[in-house]
């Protein structure tokens, strides 16, 4: 199957202190792949690179084959949704306007939103359980339910690829589980996600890939039995960990020892 | 069952619909009403009916009482049409300033436009060109916002990129540069009339304005009007997510912002052109309006300005009626119910967050 997004060689620096190099990446429709590696590692940016919101230094990016930077926003917004790490919403919009704000990307300047669109904010509502506060202001909300708004906001844009910036930082056990279970329901449906995610376990658990990220570069990429390894996790992370498990029966269990 | 959800859904659209056009109904009778007593009330009184015939001989071409002819369409209609344009026009664009800067104390004068159109139009005083044509104060003040707006703008930006915090900052300082540039001119001047004029001018105020001001500002305010809603829904994503959000959704940030801010500050300074310097119309409507109907620009932009016409001809309805006098100038008003009115606002907020 042709590939939906591919980096080749990319790097990236802010204000000469280089965050991604060398970055070879390619990501297939069906797949949900995790970014893992500690803070500072580049996780954030590479996910800004793709949605386009910032330009790469050196460096390829394609969506379905064509330069992600000789697209306008709105064409790549139709393809591309990423869910942000921090909510930063201001002005007291009710929840359904903020899903509909999906949307945007398929609307012209003088369209409105119609039944279609309400009906698909209602969906990306229902899938992510937060319906019941479709009246209410956003700014009234809790950390965890505005992460799932900005789910149900991604889902509306009906993207082939979703990004997500630690979709789970703020969900408590059986959000992170149901987000995470969705994003791996859509996949299997046929787009493709691309997460980063702190949890190594969740990690292992729901990605079918893993991509190891190490002050900028990719240190491995695999399955996550190949991935999670005492080998490559402790010289990235600095901690000692134990991996238990088999690979037969489940996915991998990093136990972090104590210092 | 998909049936069913999809009436469902339609129904509710058709609501939204419904409760959009109503809330702009209910302002348009609120601006129609304001109107009406603007034009009956003053230092001459006119009633419904004798208002009601001026308007009939007029439209069939007959002759009409002259003397209320007089006051009711060359005095008080101009008038009452720049409040409500001037009114409209600094509450649209205080309401994209507050949503682009994604911050409720923006002003529109918040890129320099108002203290550059202000140094403009001392200038035009206190060199005497304003006394040579009635245009020419509104020129150089139009001419003064301008150029600050571009100044602002220009000094802001690095690399094709204008941050709003660099924006903001490029303004106040730019803004502090000019009043005090004005100030000097101030304490230069000698002749105590001229004093008194600039004076009354940095007040704001409606006194003496006629059709040639209307035709000023109407074509800008009403086109700038149509072209700021046509970017409601823009708006509605920068203000919700700020910058790089509204971007992931689709939107072009740098160009959008650059349309945005040329057309709110071409609007105030044309404001400011045609009335002086008129503050908390711009800063407290839109604040008012976004109580009234909520955050989304699709209402909130038609509703301030419609809510920011009716203010500012009650306010200049005051200024006309209580004292009988020009003295009371419409700035002044305009600050005395707005000032009080947003520490009210202040303290409410201040409650519910503690809620």
């Amino acid at each position: 199957m042709k590939e939906l997004v591919g980096l080749q060689d990319v790097k990236m620096s802010f204000d000469g202190r280089v965050v991604l190099e060398g970055v070879d990446l390619t990501i297939q429709p069906g797949e949900l792949v995790g970014l893992i590696g500690p803070n500072g590692a580049g996780k954030s940016t590479l996910l800004r690179l793709i949605a386009k919101l910032i330009p790469p230094d050196q460096g390829a990016i394609t969506l379905e084959g064509r330069e992600v930077q000789s697209l306008n926003h709105r064409s790549v917004a139709q393809k591309v949704a990423l869910v942000p790490q921090q909510a930063q919403l201001a002005f007291s919009f009710p929840v359904r306007e903020v899903v509909l704000m999906g949307r945007h990307p398929h609307l012209s300047r003088f369209q409105s939103e119609g039944v279609e669109d309400y009906r698909i904010a209602q969906e990306s509502m229902v899938a992510t359980e937060t319906e019941q506060f479709a009246e209410r202001p956003v700014t009234e909300l809790s950390g965890g339910e505005r992460q799932r708004v900005l789910l149900a906001r991604a889902l509306a844009q009906k993207p082939r690829l979703l990004l997500l910036d630690e979709p789970t930082a703020h969900l408590d056990l059986k959000y992170q589980l149901r987000a995470l279970g969705l994003v791996r329901r859509l996949a299997s449906q046929g787009i493709a996600a691309l997460a980063a995610i702190h949890d190594l376990n969740l990690a292992g658990r729901f990605c079918n890939r893993l991509i190891l990220l190490d002050r900028g570069k990719i240190r491995v990429v695999g399955m996550p039995w190949e991935v999670l390894t005492e080998a490559h996790l402790e010289p990235v992370y600095g901690v000692h960990v134990r991996v238990q498990g088999d690979p037969n029966l489940g996915p991998p269990l990093v136990v972090p020892e104590e210092e | 069952m998909r049936q069913e959800t999809a009436v469902e859904v339609e129904s509710f659209v058709v609501g939204q619909w419904t409760k959009r056009g109503s809330v702009i109904l209910g302002f348009s009778a609120v601006l129609i009403l304001s109107l009406v007593m603007a034009l009956v009330w003053g230092s001459v009184s006119v009633s419904l009916d004798e208002m009601a015939a001026v308007f009939w001989h007029r439209l069939i071409g007959e002759e009409a009482n002259r003397l209320q002819e007089a006051i009711l369409l060359q005095i008080r209609l101009p008038r009452v049409f720049i409040a409500a344009l001037v009114g409209g026009a600094l509450a649209m664009a205080g309401t994209v300033m507050q949503a682009l800067f994604r911050n409720p104390m923006a002003d529109p004068g918040i890129i320099g436009v108002s203290s550059g159109g202000a140094l403009g139009a001392v200038i035009a005083i206190f060199t005497g060109l304003a006394f040579l044509h009635p245009l020419l104060l509104p020129a150089l003040t139009l001419i003064g916002a301008t150029l600050s707006a571009f100044l602002v703008y220009a000094l802001a930006t690095r690399q094709g990129r204008t941050p709003v915090t660099t924006l903001l900052l490029a303004g106040i300082a730019v803004s502090s540069f000019f009043t005090a540039l004005t100030s000097l001119l101030l304490s230069l001047t000698q002749n105590i009339l001229v004093l008194r004029e600039l004076l009354f001018w940095l007040m704001g105020g409606l006194d003496g304005r006629g059709w040639h001001h209307v035709r000023i500002v109407f074509l800008p305010v009403v086109l700038g009007g149509f072209g700021l809603i046509a970017f409601a829904r823009e708006l509605n994503l920068l203000a919700a997510g700020g910058e790089e959000e509204a971007a992931s959704l689709g939107v072009e940030v740098e160009w959008t912002k650059r349309i945005l801010l040329l057309v709110a500050s071409l609007i105030t300074g044309l404001a400011v052109a045609v009335s002086g310097v008129i503050g908390f119309v711009g800063l407290v409507i839109p604040h008012l309006t976004r109580l009234l109907v909520g955050p989304d620009h699709r209402i909130l932009l038609p509703a301030s300005f419609l809510c920011g016409a009716a203010f500012l001809i009650l306010a200049d309805l005051v200024t006309r009626t209580v004292f009988q006098s020009e003295e009371l100038r419409l700035g002044v008003v305009t600050a005395f119910v707005g000032a009080p009115f947003f520490l009210y606002l202040l303290w409410q907020r201040e409650r519910s967050s503690r809620l």
